[in-house]
């Protein structure tokens, strides 16, 4: 009998192998096809703009857009294209983080392909954007954080928040967590308690330095990046016109009529066009309050729809992975299309297959590999207490990356702001299936 | 004995490979299944006939449009792909991530039937209904049209008539490119493009361009004859002539509702409804004349001018 059932599990254990085999196979196709061809992504020539006055805003880091004009400049020494260089840039630094993030084990090396190739993360790290090398900094700051590694993880963070700005917070609540968690259980000498906070502070001047020299409230046509701009962006919008009655007079002088019907029909123009005009007129700080009022207004008025949006939103990115082939479907209310649009141009057909494989594919390989888990007598794969503490820390993570996206703006919910949380999910799958080691928390 | 243990060991690796193959073959239909679904014969929707078009075949006056008449005409099916508001030609830089007008373009649509995936209209379709009240772009017929374009059996149709140019007209866009004729941007590159593609995708399906009919355009109250204003790109009739100088180009049929229709300008009070769109009567009017050309290449094998 016990013969009988571990052999059935050898089977589901291929089985899982095998659909994942098929997947990397379907997207090493996909990079290969498409390694040589661009994803005109609109916010890729802000970046080349940004890179040639090196001014930027609260909502785009320096560090892209310098990374972007040091290719460029390669580019003009070598035939290959200056994109071409980014995409290895950042399939090797995502090989790198997976490496290590799975253990560094060669005999796990399909599962480090497997994450590659979830579609999300395929396609970003084939896009001239911030987001996937963003990602992975701040999955190698929380690697070396786990460590103790204070020097490391610093740089990644103090990279990641210069990628995009939000990481910086992020990256900061993963540092100190770990400073703090390994404080309280007495796991490091004192010493590299004071060289992690040195590290700390050296990442937080060397980011308020270069923030005070690059960054420019209003020099990329947006809106000041503050709570009450994020929640009126949430609130507020797509009810901008229909709510009028409601507002301030300052509000309702500063922007007329016919613009707030244009505003309705395009989140993006919240910030442009109604957040820029409003500050450039009564100053920043005073528009903050106006932003907190028609806030507060528009929860007031339609709770349950703003309520029923953000709960979506907040769903979506929590599932993104789960969830791209439904918005494709027509369910939901995301920039799915959007990029699927960008990443089906040049391989429109290939693109179909593997996305739509990946997308239907990852909740049976989940459950498979959850029934495995289950299964499996021997616990001491996932039993390793800093496994299963290093997954709830990245889920925690993840679910503070998918409120802070979800709150921060009302209709632009967009996987590839969910790139950490699909990555979350595939080291789920990973570490179900792990067998008898735990390479976790090996650290080779 | 060794002999006899290494062969039930390797018939158990066999029998191992064999049961996750079979396994993995399972799921990988099961979890695929939407991708083939179409294509089984119970799911298949056979239309003979499905129009592309904007709001002149999209729009529906008493409950009924163009191809509805064209479905009685003729006693067979016809499908209507038409999505108000749209344009045969497509500009990347004017599109946004919730856009809905630019992909249902006529140069998005071919795309979407070449490789028989509407995934991105239906994403963005969805976006703009969420926002129907506010987004007024997103009709309340795009997601059922979106549905059943998904649904037909592309081998299948026999005709194919794509009617566009009054919005591309109407929003200035230019005629064509002199360095590139395949400019998607262009009327004449987005026409060409598109024909291209469905042909390539679909050889045995005959394509009729259409042209528009007269129409005027409401502009401050005024009413403007296409005839006089031209809004960047051209005159409307400029836009009929370029679509049948590139039928002509792919011995295409072009069935010219400007200049031969009985619908027009010296007709516009009993057959328009605002001067731009059909009412019951021109509708009907139009579909007895497509269903008239479909004769006459049916029995004629051409079309006599």
């Amino acid at each position: 009998m016990k013969t009988a059932g571990t052999f059935v599990r050898s089977i589901l254990y291929q089985t899982v192998r095998i659909l994942m085999f098929v997947q990397i196979l379907l997207g090493a196709l996909w990079i290969a096809g498409n390694f040589s061809t661009f994803q005109s992504f609109p916010e890729t020539e802000e970046l080349r703009q940004i890179a040639d006055t090196l001014v930027t805003d609260e909502y785009v880091g320096i560090l892209y857009p310098c990374v972007v004009k040091f290719a460029e400049g390669v580019s003009r020494f070598c035939p290959v294209p200056y994109y071409c260089l980014i995409y290895f840039m950042q399939l090797g630094l995502c090989f790198w983080t997976l490496w290590k993030l799975t253990g560094k084990n060669p005999g796990k090396i399909w599962l480090v392909l497997w994450l590659m190739t979830l579609p999300p993360a395929a396609q970003f790290n084939l896009a001239v954007l911030p987001q996937s090398p963003a990602v992975f900094m701040l999955l190698l700051c929380f690697y070396d954080s786990r460590y103790g590694k204070w020097i490391k993880a610093a740089v990644c963070w103090l990279l990641g928040g210069l990628l995009l700005p939000e990481f910086f917070l992020f990256g900061g609540g993963i540092y100190f967590a770990g400073l703090i968690f390994k404080m309280i259980r007495r796991r490091i000498p004192k010493r590299m308690v004071f060289q992690g906070i040195i590290a700390a502070v050296l990442v937080c001047l060397l980011t308020g330095i270069t923030d005070s020299a690059a960054v420019e409230v209003h020099s990329r046509g947006r809106m000041a990046r503050t709570p009450a701009a994020m929640a009126l962006h949430r609130c507020v919008w797509p009810y901008f016109s229909v709510n009028r009655s409601f507002w301030a007079e300052e509000a309702k002088e500063a922007v007329s009529e016919e613009s707030l019907i244009e505003i309705s029909r395009d989140p993006g123009k919240v910030s442009r066009e109604f957040g820029l005009v409003m500050e450039k007129t009564y100053g920043v700080k005073q528009s903050q309050s106006i932003y907190w009022k028609m806030a507060k207004d528009s929860f007031r008025i339609g709770t349950k729809k703003v309520v029923g949006d953000f709960t979506m939103d907040l769903l979506g990115y929590a599932l993104s992975p789960f969830v791209i082939v439904w918005n494709l479907r027509g369910y939901g209310i995301t920039f799915s299309g959007w990029n699927y649009s960008m990443m089906q141009h040049h391989t429109p057909n290939l693109t179909k297959y593997y996305v739509y494989y990946a997308g239907n594919i990852l909740p049976l390989v989940l459950l498979l590999a959850l029934a495995l888990y289950l299964w499996n007598g021997d616990k001491r794969g996932f039993a390793a207490n800093a496994q299963r503490m290093g997954l709830t820390c990245l889920g925690v993570l993840s679910a503070v990356v998918a409120l802070w996206y979800s709150l921060s703006a009302s209709g632009m919910q967009d996987y590839k702001n969910a790139i950490l949380i699909t990555i979350f999910w595939g080291l789920l799958v990973t570490a179900f299936m792990e067998e008898k080691k735990s390479s976790f928390n090996e650290q080779k | 004995m060794n002999k006899k243990k290494w062969l039930f060991w390797e018939r158990k690796k066999i029998l191992k490979w064999a049961g996750s193959l079979f396994l993995a073959a399972i799921f990988i239909l099961i979890a695929t299944f939407g991708l083939y679904k179409e294509k089984l014969p119970w799911e298949k929707q056979e239309y003979p006939i499905v129009v592309l078009g904007d709001s002149v075949i999209g729009n529906k006056f008493d409950g009924e449009g163009i191809p509805d008449y064209l479905s009685k005409e003729l006693g067979v099916p016809v499908l209507n792909g038409g999505f108000g508001g749209t344009r045969a030609s497509f500009h990347a830089q004017e599109t946004y991530p919730y856009s809905v007008g630019s992909y249902l373009s006529l140069v998005k649509l071919a795309e979407a039937i070449a490789c028989r995936d509407f995934s991105v209209q239906k994403a963005q379709i969805a976006y703009g209904e969420h926002y129907l009240n506010i987004l007024p772009e997103t009709l309340d017929y795009f997601s059922n049209t979106i549905k059943e374009l998904d649904k037909v059996d592309y081998s299948r149709v026999i005709y194919m008539i794509i009617e566009h140019g009054t919005n591309d007209y109407n929003t200035g866009q230019q005629l064509d490119n002199p360095e590139d004729p395949y400019d998607v941007k262009t009327y004449g590159g987005a026409l060409r493009y598109s024909i291209e593609a469905l042909q390539e995708a679909c050889p045995d399906m005959r394509l009729i361009l259409m042209s528009p009919t007269w129409c005027c355009i409401w502009i401050d109250g005024q009413s403007m004859d296409s005839e006089d204003v031209d809004f960047g790109g051209g005159y409307l009739e400029e836009y009929v002539d370029l679509e049948g100088k590139i039928a002509e180009e792919y011995g295409l049929y072009f069935l010219d509702n400007y200049h031969n229709s009985e619908v027009g300008e010296l007709t516009q009070e009993q057959y328009y409804f605002d001067g731009l769109h059909l009412n019951g009567e021109g509708q009907k009017k139009i579909a007895e004349e497509i269903a008239a050309f479909i004769r006459q290449i049916e029995n004629n094998g051409s079309v006599a001018d």
